[in-house]
């Protein structure tokens, strides 16, 4: 007898089981299934089951694909955790979800509805037949044709539910998230079709939202729990009871930020601010809410309030940094740059004034106008920023092709240089 | 039966806070099954609860040398490794990238059968992190390979005669089909 097989028979069944228990390929548990009549025993054990996309490409055999599904849950006891990315029928959901149902606890599948018109008439729809997995826990979805309200039961386990890539109308949205009252973690990923979305979950925690569009959806949020919240491609937002906010991220590639309402935001420590254009009122609002804020990121490429795109008004710097004095890292990109390096922000600065929690500074610069204000505003930050560690200058393709362009980065590398231990380029 | 050899088959616990604290700190001895003899750090010994058990709730006092008669000297060398990261990692905030990369180190150079030894002795030892990570190490060893590489890879006998294999092999017949043979 080798000594592996000696090792191997005084393993316990108890630890063969934990150890297969670990399997979730359902390739590799069919296979262990094979490997001796004890392996075989401890099966029914396995917890997962992992469909990946191509399991049945190669097809031979008489079985459908979602026989095989059925016949691999058969195998065993209580399932827990089921993500089939290989296609299946809305028929063959609703099979394993009798067998399943009641067990399953997390849920995974690529729906993969959204390039076929067809499939809204499938019957039973696949998204209907979900409802039969009453105790789950854990959702998520891929590629979700989500036009027509599913006939749902309320999910009154779930605490995560994850939608990525979806066509969604609005009422369809609202009746999801009514079946799920529960939910701690909601993420709606590359979500196309939403006008206007109102989440009222009294228990969620963390939020992200990524819509296709025009960038003009409309989001309303009363969560009294909400830590975390990410939003892209909303132009009105809504944010009441924000007492526990932590992190918070506000983004709109397409469209135009025109209104932003949060309270408060006494327990910021995040903020982050992105877009081709946002209101000055929104920012401003944003900016004075985020007065606790820690870390600080902002690229807005222009203001204005209606289409025509308009260039930042000016922000004196002694005002920005006395109205955020707990900021210790500080991300700033272009044009928002240059409105903070105008001419009378430093003109008569305080002899108390200073920047005492900022360690690390990340600045974009995109064109040398200004060169000397910007210059002096980098030399500012080093000078009032005691604790400063680091300083990053990323400088991105300057806009003109002027020797202004190479003096200013002269200038800036021989800032770079006489203050290398903080100061890089990249 | 248990040779002792105190003289070079103690092992001390080099890593930890200053000299100063590892002396007040009181070390626990075990024996393990080839005779070496070792000394733990009090913590570290403690994550291990069968000798907790023996220790605490059955009040033996710390003079005495625990027989550990069914762990093998490099077994112990294993667990403590690995222990003594555990309760390291306890009090850092985040330990995560730190965690993984030595637990890649700790199975590197650990054969299949060296891997279920100390699976066995981890679970003989009731270390429930440590079985939880060894088991999974040893699923890992079985992911992607056909059924004789993994019988034997693990050294288990097909116990099923010709007919029992067919029927228990056409349960899932897709499952043996195109299968890329990665002998690793």
């Amino acid at each position: 007898m080798t000594i592996a097989k000696q090792i191997m028979e005084s393993l316990p069944d108890a630890i063969v089981q934990y150890i297969l228990s670990y399997m979730n390929n359902a390739r590799d548990v069919a296979l262990c299934n094979c490997v001796s009549k004890r392996w075989k025993d401890s099966i029914p054990y396995i917890r997962s089951l992992f469909f990946p996309r191509n399991s049945f490409d190669n097809l031979t055999g008489s079985d459908t694909p979602d026989d095989i599904v059925l016949k691999m849950i058969s195998l065993i006891e209580r399932l827990e955790n089921l993500v089939v990315y290989s296609p299946f029928s809305g028929a063959g959901l609703a099979s394993w979800l009798t067998l399943i149902g009641p067990s399953l606890r997390y849920l995974e599948l690529r729906m993969d509805n959204l390039a076929e018109q067809e499939v809204c008439n499938e019957r039973p729809s696949k998204l209907d037949c979900l409802t039969a997995a009453k105790s789950l826990e854990s959702l998520k979805l891929w590629g979700v044709l989500m036009t027509r309200s599913p006939k749902w039961d309320v999910f009154q386990k779930l605490k995560n539910l994850e939608i990525v890539g979806a066509r969604l109308e609005d009422p369809a949205l609202s009746t999801v998230l009514q079946a799920c009252p529960n939910l701690t973690k909601l993420l709606l990923l590359g979500c196309e079709g939403v006008v206007a979305v109102s989440i009222e979950l009294p228990h969620l925690e963390q939020c992200k939202l990524d819509f296709y569009g025009l960038g003009n959806c409309s989001f309303s949020m009363n969560c009294p729990k909400i830590e975390v919240l990410e939003v892209q491609g909303c132009s009105w937002i809504r944010v009441q009871k924000t007492k526990h906010l932590r992190n918070l991220s506000i983004a709109n590639n397409a469209g135009r930020v025109y209104m932003v309402d949060f309270e408060k935001l006494v327990a910021l420590e995040s903020l982050s601010i992105r877009g081709v254009q946002w209101c000055w009122g929104a920012i401003s609002s944003m900016l004075q809410w985020a007065s606790e804020v820690k870390h600080l990121y902002m690229k807005v490429e222009f203001t204005g309030d209606f289409e025509t795109l308009q260039p930042f008004p000016e922000v004196d710097f002694v005002d920005f940094f006395n109205n955020h004095p707990k900021l210790q890292n500080f991300d700033i990109h272009g044009a928002m740059f240059a409105a903070l390096c105008q001419k009378n922000s430093l003109k008569n600065v305080d002899s108390g004034f200073l920047i005492p929690c900022l360690e690390s500074v990340v600045i974009t610069v995109r064109s040398p106008l200004n060169a000397e204000q910007k210059m002096s505003t980098l030399e500012s930050l080093l000078k009032y920023g005691k604790n400063l560690k680091s300083m990053v200058i990323k400088v991105l393709q300057m806009k003109s092709n002027h020797s202004s362009a190479d003096d200013f980065f002269d200038e800036i590398c021989r800032f770079t240089c006489m203050n290398r231990k903080i100061v890089r380029i990249e | 039966m248990s040779t002792s050899t105190d003289n070079n088959a103690s092992i001390t616990q080099e890593s930890g806070p200053s000299a100063a604290v590892q002396d007040i700190q009181k070390k626990i001895v075990v024996r393990t099954a080839d005779g070496e003899v070792f000394n733990l750090k009090e913590e570290v010994a403690m994550e291990i609860d069968i000798i907790k058990t023996f220790f605490q709730e059955d009040s033996i006092s710390y003079e005495t040398v625990m027989p550990l008669p069914n762990v093998e000297g490099w077994e112990m060398v294993k667990v403590i490794e690995y222990c003594t990261k555990h309760v390291e990692l306890k009090h850092k905030v985040d330990g995560y990238k730190e965690r993984k990369a030595f637990q890649a180190l700790f199975v590197q150079n650990l054969s299949t059968k060296s891997l279920l030894a100390l699976t066995n002795t981890a679970n003989y030892l009731e270390v429930k992190y440590l079985l939880d990570f060894l088991c999974q190490a040893v699923s890992e060893q079985i992911k992607n390979k056909d059924v004789d590489y993994v019988r034997e890879l693990f050294g288990v006998e097909n116990d099923f005669n010709d007919e029992e294999y067919e029927q228990v092999k056409a349960e899932a017949p897709w499952a043996h089909e195109n299968l890329n043979n990665d002998l690793h």
